[in-house]
């Protein structure tokens, strides 16, 4: 992936999921990294979201996890969304193990 | 504690928008769900006037089911409620508040409509949208709100917070909400952010990942 120094910022092609960064669309083209707030170094929980309706819900919780997210809650809608969650939620949390090990640390202080 | 994948527990329930779905069948198919151990809530269940997507019958009527549900299984509710504030407290007044914990998910309302809800005890989550720029009333809702009732959320794919809008929402966008919200309540140094970040993580493990149920763990 190239990247281009931009002052302090950095735009590359095609964000990586795998580096651990923020990501956002530069008026240029690219994609320019976003700053992570600083965070103590204490688990935090995202009480709403919808796994299921992710592009990879594998890389989500993977991600999640290394911003320090120790608890999610994801929501399904009996009439629309079916069973895909209850089936495949323990898969997708044994393949983010995986794919978070990859993954740098959070901007932690 | 390291990085690590999160835990993961699961709400259930029918949205407004599918209101007009909800009959018998359904409601089996949802009691069927919440037997799931890892399920720690119903919802998201409530009214949303904004895109009428079910008729506003209908909508009141799957609301009461699904709160009777909750009631009778003594679990939590995640509650959708976009412009009908008045009539879901009213359903939420005739029904009762369930024992288990009320949250008023990715609220949107400013203090004054807020306030019924907070003084009914109920647990208020805030999502991308508090970090907008137009989004004054809800900040102010934000610091009406207990601290020992506060949840953030990022409701994904939906409600990407600033500055990452035009991305998909994901669940790690949560620390950009996270930190808006600790300038909002002046949380401003490294003590006063640990202290918010207990009380929302406290929070989210009381209301949202309680031990499952006898008749859940016994499936």
């Amino acid at each position: 992936m190239a990247a281009v120094e931009l002052g302090t910022s950095s735009i590359v092609e095609e964000p990586d999921p795998h580096d651990g960064l923020f990501y956002r669309k530069a008026k240029g083209g690219g994609y320019a990294v976003v700053d992570a707030p600083m965070v103590p170094r204490f688990p935090i929980a995202d009480a709403h979201t919808h796994l299921q309706s992710l592009s990879d819900p594998v890389m989500a919780l993977a991600r999640a996890g290394s911003q320090m997210a120790g608890l999610l809650c994801t929501v399904v809608d009996v009439a629309e969304d079916g069973d895909a969650t209850f089936r495949e939620l323990d898969g997708w949390k044994r393949k983010a193990i995986g794919v978070l090990r990859r993954i740098p640390g959070p901007n932690a202080c | 504690m390291g990085p690590r994948v999160p835990r993961v527990r699961i709400a259930v329930g029918c949205h407004p928008h599918n209101a007009r779905r909800y009959d018998d069948s359904l409601e089996q198919v949802l009691r069927d769900r919440v037997r799931d151990p890892r399920v720690a809530a119903i919802g998201e269940i409530g009214l949303d006037y904004h895109y009428d997507l079910s008729p506003r019958s209908a909508q009141i009527d799957a609301f009461k089911r699904q709160l009777a549900v909750a009631h009778e299984l003594g679990l939590p509710v995640v509650l959708h409620i976009r412009e009908a504030n008045d009539d879901a407290l009213g359903v939420m007044r005739e029904e009762g508040f369930p024992e288990a914990g009320t949250l008023l998910h990715c609220c949107t309302i400013g203090p004054d409509e807020a306030r019924p809800w907070i003084e009914a005890g109920c647990y208020v989550s805030f999502g991308g949208a508090l970090t907008f720029k137009s989004a004054d009333a809800i900040r102010e809702t934000a610091k009406i709100v207990p601290r020992d009732r506060l949840l953030v959320e990022t409701d994904a794919p939906y409600m990407t917070p600033e500055p990452m809008r035009g991305m998909p929402c994901e669940p790690a966008h949560v620390v950009f909400t996270i930190d808006r919200l600790a300038g909002v309540l002046g949380c401003d140094t490294l003590i006063t952010r640990a202290e918010l970040l207990r009380a929302l993580w406290k929070n989210a493990r009381a209301l949202l990942d309680r031990k499952p149920l006898a008749w859940q763990r016994a499936e």
